[in-house]
């Protein structure tokens, strides 16, 4: 008997445009010592179901019909008082951010004795020990057990926040996004933490997230949810290699990956976005945007069929299944009819493109410095006349070509945004130089004449689509806000320009688009706005900070694809920066990988992310789940927390963490060399002596501070 | 149109043949134009959807009524009844008509020099209105410079326009406009240049801070890396986002203003020759009428605070409306 059996689940909200469908007909088990895996994009009913299962609906949301039995109650309508005792120590769970979750005037401690008393009638003494216990189960030192919140780092409070969560051991752990929104090497470890912490205890488990590379290396079944509705389920290989169901096989296409064998097929985006769900009507959910949809699929809502053993899927064609697998894998199936028209523009563009490129000049960076004066009170001030210095970006040099991208990638903190933002001189360079031919970009004024002509050269896009965009300004008003600043054009050449920018960022047709607000887009629409305006003044380079990060994924390859499109048509240069090493690869030429504002790795793309040189790019690169069930990746395991970037002592920022730490990394800093025979630079003593490193590059160090 | 960057050409080239810059060309020409037209009629749309949200509010349906019967009564009624405000109306019988109750001709009543209370009501409802709005107005005005610039410069800029708000904040109403009047000089231009000089302080606080989040977001960082200058961003993206905000404070301030006004001109520092409600309140004072001609005090003074409740009510519905976790539902 499985120990959880939701059955024909479906919740409503209820809204003033009328009911919200956001989950139906959910059906699944979780078997004691089973690892589930939910994924779908963002709206697609995921997070409802985790709150019906513990009966924290909000409050306009009801169970519309189904059940949800676990150990012979039915959830979905048991009485508060039942359900209190069921929730947190029969099912718990793990939220997104720990930092909300937890009350951050008690101690870590305290809040999980706490959980322990109230539901067990026990000694102090004999709670206490319980939570030292869980938190050496998460791998905390039991020395933290009384810090406050704000004393631990992101990724211990997430796994103080899964020690509660294991306190009363519960029968049920649900992770829900648990590690959205922590770096790639933690959230690595606490996804292992977790997978070890179901393996060798035998527990149950579901971890829900849009994350799929995730959902494959950890989990034993999959839901795949759009939409509401269960699209396919099934044991996770079956599912994922041996997919029906036409929209996890565009989800496949989506995800990116840092694996070679996984690349070798492009990124394919699935077009138009889900739907709306207020009284939604019959038919496939899916066959809005699904290239195999009939008209009996907009009709005729699909049943889940059997199509292996202990597999489902909802679609009206699983016998097809071989033509859709096939036929999926190719970009003109899935993209529609407008994203072609455009190639007539890259032709019309390229006539006087190539002339003379060769010789344009590119974005050089040497040696940049951006520091950040540290808040300090007065009387500190007054004892230290050393002001001190957050250093986010430290010395790092890169030269970026036109018609080329170099992906700067690293954890945040890191320095990366930084080091975007203060070559699109958003930030003041505290040294070196940024270079644009001739002109000295770092030593522009921030305003002026000599800056606007820069600011037409170079562009940013920003991470956040939904705040880049001015909520009162139409679409066209953005596009045409850079133009009128620039002083280009009458009104109706502006125009053209605007519809012109809009076509070549696949908004089309363009007249549909610019009179609408930002909120009458989706995410990706408005990113590809936020293009637009970016490359309406027709710059020389880009500077993009995340761009996708936050679009669902089905739409994150679109804009990937985008962004590549234009470098190569209209000979940008792209400086891409991101956290997301898998999307590295499907775009960037050359990657850069930083560390507490050094970059400690650079070079091809295709080397860096197959054979990282330095210790840090290795951890960083092994921490990155692949999307493949089949593929076992080595897991290399950091100790210890980044180190702070204020005022750091000499050496190389990377030496507390080094599994391979040598006495001279401690006292000299690494300067970044292609060691020889070797494709990339790195910054490691591993690959070339101190000695070598000039004069130049080694920062002077104090007498007296050597450890 | 190239730029002279000798990239890739964005801009549609002119030649023959060239169906895209062609079919980009006419689409221009067939959109409409935007004009004044659109403008207004986006903002009438955006002011229906604002008045339909706040209608939701049963209270601001009754703030809604009332203010509509006040703008009616302040409009057309002083044209109805003709009468001067200041004119003695006389009996049948050739006396003056003094110190009369309410009856069917005067129906609020007459004063001790035969006045008809009515007109000079509806004469006070329209500069209710007037100092209400010029006084919020203007100082809405002041706050909304101060609170922009001292929220956009930052630093030394918000240091000092900061401590100067604080400062104005200490400064008590009343005393202040007594010693203010006393030296400039009583009389309801000097009232309104009073109420606008101390109403600006809690906006431009409110403003700044509102200024302080929005220049942090992204689409204003996205502006100044398009190259817009500082002028520019204040007034064309910071400013639209920052009206709703202003919109809700110049309508508690009318409310305000007007009961301020009252005071004063109760207290003597009013003009003698225009009829406000404060005005008719002092006249019933000094001519000792206050116990005596009871509809001389309670009309006036029951139309100030219906008034003012109206605004209030009303401006409580709008806040509700502007609010952006209440809007586009």
């Amino acid at each position: 008997m499985p120990l959880l059996d939701v059955r024909d689940l479906s919740i409503r909200y209820a809204t003033r445009a009328g009911d919200r469908h956001a989950a139906t007909d959910v059906s699944f088990t979780l078997d004691p010592g089973h690892y589930l895996g939910v994924v779908g994009e963002s709206g697609c009913g995921k997070s409802t179901i985790v709150k019906a299962l513990l009966g924290i609906l909000p409050s306009n949301g009801r169970v519309h019909s189904g059940q949800v039995l676990f150990d012979g109650t039915d959830l979905a309508r048991a009485d508060e008082s039942r359900l209190r005792q069921i929730r947190w120590r029969r099912i718990s769970l793990v939220t997104q951010s720990a930092m909300n979750a937890l009350d951050p005037v008690v101690s870590i401690g305290e809040q999980i004795v706490e959980a322990i008393r109230t539901h067990e009638r026990g000694a102090v003494g004999a709670a206490r020990a319980r939570a030292e216990e869980t938190f050496e189960m998460v791998g905390l030192d039991r020395s933290r057990l009384f810090d406050f919140p704000h004393q631990l780092s992101g990724g211990m409070r997430q796994r103080a926040m899964i020690a509660m969560a294991l306190a009363l051991d519960p029968d049920i752990v649900i992770g829900d996004e648990p590690t959205t929104g922590l770096d790639v090497i933690m959230q690595d470890q606490i996804l292992h933490r977790l997978k070890r912490l179901q393996a060798e205890q035998h527990r149950a488990m579901m971890l829900v997230t849009h994350n799929i590379a995730a959902v494959t290396e950890n989990c034993d079944r999959v839901l795949v949810m759009y939409a509401g509705d269960v699209m396919e389920y099934g044991a996770t290989a079956d599912v994922f290699l041996d997919s029906f169901n036409p929209y996890t096989l565009g989800l496949r296409n989506a995800f990116p990956s840092i694996r070679k064998t996984e690349v070798e097929r492009s990124l394919i985006s699935i077009p138009g976005a889900p739907p709306g769900l207020i009284e939604p009507g019959p038919g496939c959910r899916f066959a809005a945007r699904c290239p195999f949809a009939e008209e009996r699929c907009h009709a005729e809502t699909p049943a889940l069929v059997q199509v292996a053993d202990a597999h489902v899927s909802r679609c009206h064609f699983p016998e097809r299944v071989a033509e859709f697998r096939e036929r999926s894998t190719l970009r003109a199936t899935w993209e529609p009819e407008g994203t072609r028209q455009r190639q007539s523009w890259s032709t019309l563009a390229g006539n006087d493109a190539a002339v003379a490129e060769e010789h344009a000049p590119s974005l050089v960076v040497e040696r940049l410095q951006t520091y950040f004066p540290v808040r300090q009170s007065l009387v500190g001030s007054v004892i230290t006349r050393r002001r001190s210095h957050v250093h986010a970006v430290d010395g790092v040099s890169f030269e970026l070509k036109r018609g080329r991208v170099i992906g700067l990638a690293g954890e945040s903190g890191c320095g990366k945004t930084t080091t975007g933002m203060t070559i699109a001189r958003l930030y003041e360079p505290t040294g070196g130089t940024i270079r644009l031919g001739d002109l000295d970009v770092g030593r522009l004024r921030s305003s002026g004449g000599r800056t606007r002509a820069f600011r037409r050269r170079v562009q940013v896009i920003f991470q956040d689509p939904y705040g880049s965009l001015n909520p009162r300004f139409t679409v066209e008003q953005t596009v045409e806000e850079v133009l009128k600043v620039h002083g280009i054009g009458n009104a109706d050449e502006r125009r053209a320009r605007v519809l012109h920018a809009l076509e070549l960022v696949d908004l089309l047709p363009a007249l549909d688009y610019v009179e609408r607000y930002p909120h009458q887009l989706s995410g990706g629409q408005r990113q590809r706005v936020a293009i637009a305006r970016a490359i309406a003044l027709e710059p020389d380079f880009l500077i993009a900070d995340e761009p996708v990060s936050m679009l669902d994924v089905s739409v994150q390859a679109g804009i990937l694809n985008l962004l590549r499109t234009l470098v190569d048509e209209l000979n940008i240069g792209l400086l891409y920066v991101t956290h997301d090493l898998s999307t590295m690869r499907h775009i960037c030429d050359e990657v850069a990988i930083m560390y507490v504002g050094k970059v400690v790795e650079h070079g091809p793309t295709e080397e860096v992310l197959t054979r990282p040189q330095h210790p840090y790019a290795k951890a960083l690169v092994a921490a990155v789940p692949v999307p493949d069930p089949r593929y076992r990746r080595d897991r290399v395991a950091l100790q210890g927390e980044v180190p702070s970037a204020v005022d750091p002592p000499p050496g190389c920022r990377f030496a507390s963490r080094c599994p391979q730490v040598m006495d001279v990394c401690r006292r000299e800093t690494p300067a970044l060399r292609v060691p020889p025979g070797g494709a990339q630079a790195v910054a490691c003593y591993l690959f070339h002596d101190a000695s070598e490193d000039g004069a130049r590059d080694r920062r002077a160090v104090p007498a007296g501070s050597h450890a | 149109m190239a730029g002279e960057g000798a990239g890739a050409s964005l801009a549609p080239s002119t030649g023959t043949g060239d169906s895209v810059a062609e079919r980009v060309a006419r689409a221009a020409a067939a959109r409409p134009a935007p004009g004044p037209r659109r403008w207004l009629m986006e903002r009438a749309a955006w002011a229906a959807g604002t008045l339909r949200i706040a209608w939701s509010d049963h209270l601001a349906k009754v703030g809604i009524v009332m203010l509509v019967l006040f703008l009616l009564a302040a409009g057309i009624g002083p044209e109805i009844r003709t009468t001067p405000p200041f004119e003695s109306v006389t009996l049948e019988d050739g006396r003056i008509a003094k110190n009369l109750p309410p009856s069917r001709a005067y129906p609020a009543g007459t004063n001790r020099l035969g006045q008809d209370l009515l007109v000079q009501l509806l004469h006070g409802a329209r500069m209710a209105i007037f100092v209400g709005l010029l006084a919020a107005g203007g100082g809405a005005i002041i706050g909304t410079l101060v609170g922009l610039t001292a929220g956009y410069y930052g630093r030394l800029v918000d240091q000092t326009l900061m401590r100067v708000t604080d400062v104005a904040l200490a400064i008590p109403f009343l005393p202040f406009a007594l010693v203010f009047l006393a030296l400039f000089g009583p009389g309801l231009r000097n009232i309104v240049i009073i109420l606008a000089l101390l109403f600006w302080r809690s906006p431009a606080r409110v403003v700044r801070s509102q200024v302080l989040t929005l220049k942090e977001r992204p689409y204003i960082q996205a502006a100044r890396a398009g190259g817009a200058g500082n002028v520019r961003i204040m007034f064309v993206h910071l400013l639209p986002n920052l009206l709703p905000l202003i919109f809700l404070y110049v309508a508690l301030g009318i409310g305000g203003a007007v009961s301020a006004e009252a005071s004063v001109s109760f207290l003597g520092f009013g003009d003698p020759l225009t009829a406000t409600w404060g005005q008719i309140l002092n006249s019933a004072f000094t001519a000792g009428a206050m116990r005596t001609a009871w509809w001389w005090v309670v009309f006036p003074g029951l139309a100030l605070t219906l008034f003012v409740t109206s605004i209030y009510l009303v401006s409580r519905g709008y806040e509700e409306a502007v609010n952006p976790r209440l809007r586009r539902m």
